[in-house]
């Protein structure tokens, strides 16, 4: 007995190779330009994230994380999630005026959403997660860990608030 | 000096420093020297708990700390049950002065200042191995109770549990237990943290917690975590 496709089968499996010959296509052509997610990839040794032994030096470091600004006159929040918390645990940050965060994780795979803005990181250990945004409304606004660390993820959130720029000092 | 095992010298003179008035360490740079690096992970896994059951003995730990790391009084820590990797960590940090805040940490860094990596991780090895300590009994503690299962997210506490573990019995590879443990010590422990006398908690983790509880909620939870070593003495 011949073997026998249906007609209906072959076009769907034409269908099925078509879309997996296109992923391919996609991932061949964006590795070959050397893209990759996130946009920024820094690596850090998060195990050594408190000493400046490790790759990535002291950035991270106890007296260093916090907010300041570089020799451009940008706002730059440096910042450690660690089970189970944010460290900074409470920031101020201007109206309107951009600032660069800079993050990244003591142990295990964390994230950061601040909701209402657009500030959303996935903090993978080994990595510094960066993001420049702004935030335009005044008011308070929690940082959210969103990806599950560990029994006290659910617990784990800070606070930003947002002031009047005139009013803000650093 | 040199001290021979167990001689009553030592433990006069140990006695004695508890006595004297303290000249502060300057403690500066990182919280802790201690990074959880594969090498120290290696270092933890190569404890060997017989030869920290001799250190005991040999070093005196046991006079303070018991034979099995059961504390003698109410007043010194228990080690019986702790982590290991947490114990290897405090005694590096004594070592390292980064406790040296109170007469009692100074006292600690002493009785360490010449003990190798290895000898500490034996003996974290061997107290680990050893049972959380047994019973006491205690009256419900409403206060310590909701910290210890809710945490206060008002004030940006989280639940202690998720951190010391369930049953406050240590989690890895640093968190302490808190099970069992001596009242006053963890009193003391607490308001070391609040009063910034005690600061090896890398990134504030515990003294950012500690100033933000009352005295009440401090003994509350003293008397609580004493307990604990009950429920789990139970099971
Ligand atoms: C003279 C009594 C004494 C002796 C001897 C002694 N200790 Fe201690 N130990 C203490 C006291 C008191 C503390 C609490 C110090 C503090 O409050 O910081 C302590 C704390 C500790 C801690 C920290 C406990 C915790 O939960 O954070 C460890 C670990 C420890 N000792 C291990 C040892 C070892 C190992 C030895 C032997 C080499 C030893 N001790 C010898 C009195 C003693
Ligand atoms: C974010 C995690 C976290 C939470 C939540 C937390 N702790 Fe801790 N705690 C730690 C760490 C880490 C240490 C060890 C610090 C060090 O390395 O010496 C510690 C140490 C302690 C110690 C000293 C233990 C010892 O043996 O020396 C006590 C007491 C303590 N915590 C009580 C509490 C209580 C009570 C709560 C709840 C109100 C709590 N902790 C919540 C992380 C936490
Ligand atoms: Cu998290």
């Amino acid at each position: 007995m011949a073997f026998h496709i249906d007609k209906l089968e072959k076009r769907w499996i034409y269908m099925v190779a078509g879309i997996v010959v296109m992923a391919w296509g996609i991932q061949i052509y964006y590795a070959a330009q050397g893209w990759h997610p996130p946009s920024n990839v820094e690596v850090i040794d998060s195990a050594q994230l408190h000493l400046a032994s490790g790759v990535g030096g002291d950035e991270f470091s106890e007296q260093n994380i916090g907010i300041k600004r570089d020799e451009n006159g940008m706002l730059v929040v440096t910042m450690v999630a660690a089970r189970y918390g944010f460290y900074p645990q409470e920031i101020t940050l201007p109206q309107g005026e951009p600032f660069k965060m800079r993050i990244a994780s003591f142990d295990v795979l964390h994230g950061i959403y601040i909701p209402l803005t657009n500030l959303n990181l996935m903090l993978v250990p080994g990595y510094v997660s960066e993001v420049t945004t702004t935030v335009n409304t005044l008011g308070d606004y929690p940082m959210l860990c969103h990806d599950f660390c560990g029994m006290g993820h659910a617990y784990m959130f800070g606070n930003v608030k947002i002031v009047p720029a005139d009013e803000y000092k650093l | 000096m040199t001290f021979t095992p167990r001689s009553p010298l030592r433990i006069a003179a140990v006695i004695v420093a508890l006595a004297l008035p303290v000249t502060a360490q300057e403690n500066t740079g990182p919280s802790t020297n201690v990074a959880w690096t594969i090498n120290t992970l290696n270092l933890l896994r190569s404890g060997d708990p017989e030869r920290g059951a001799k250190l005991n003995t040999k070093l005196e730990c046991a006079t303070c700390h018991g034979d099995t790391g059961l504390s003698t009084n109410e007043t010194w820590p228990s080690l019986s049950g702790q982590p290991a990797g947490y114990l290897f960590k405090v005694l590096k940090d004594y070592q390292d002065n980064k406790l040296s805040g109170t007469d009692r940490g100074q006292l600690m860094a002493f009785i360490v200042e010449e003990m190798t990596d290895q000898d500490m991780v034996d003996l974290a090895s061997y107290f680990a191995a050893n049972p959380l300590p047994p019973a006491q009994p205690v009256t419900k503690q409403d206060a310590a109770e909701t910290l210890d299962l809710l945490g206060d997210p008002k004030r940006l506490i989280p639940p202690c549990s998720v951190c010391h573990g369930k049953n406050a019995k240590g989690d890895f590879p640093d968190f302490p237990a808190l099970a069992g443990q001596s009242p006053d010590y963890l009193k003391r422990s607490l308001n070391n943290f609040r009063a910034g006398e005690r600061g090896n908690d890398v990134y504030s983790r515990m003294r950012l917690i500690a100033r933000r509880l009352t005295d009440e909620e401090i003994n509350s939870i003293a008397a609580y975590f004493a307990a604990k070593g009950t429920v789990l003495a139970q099971e």
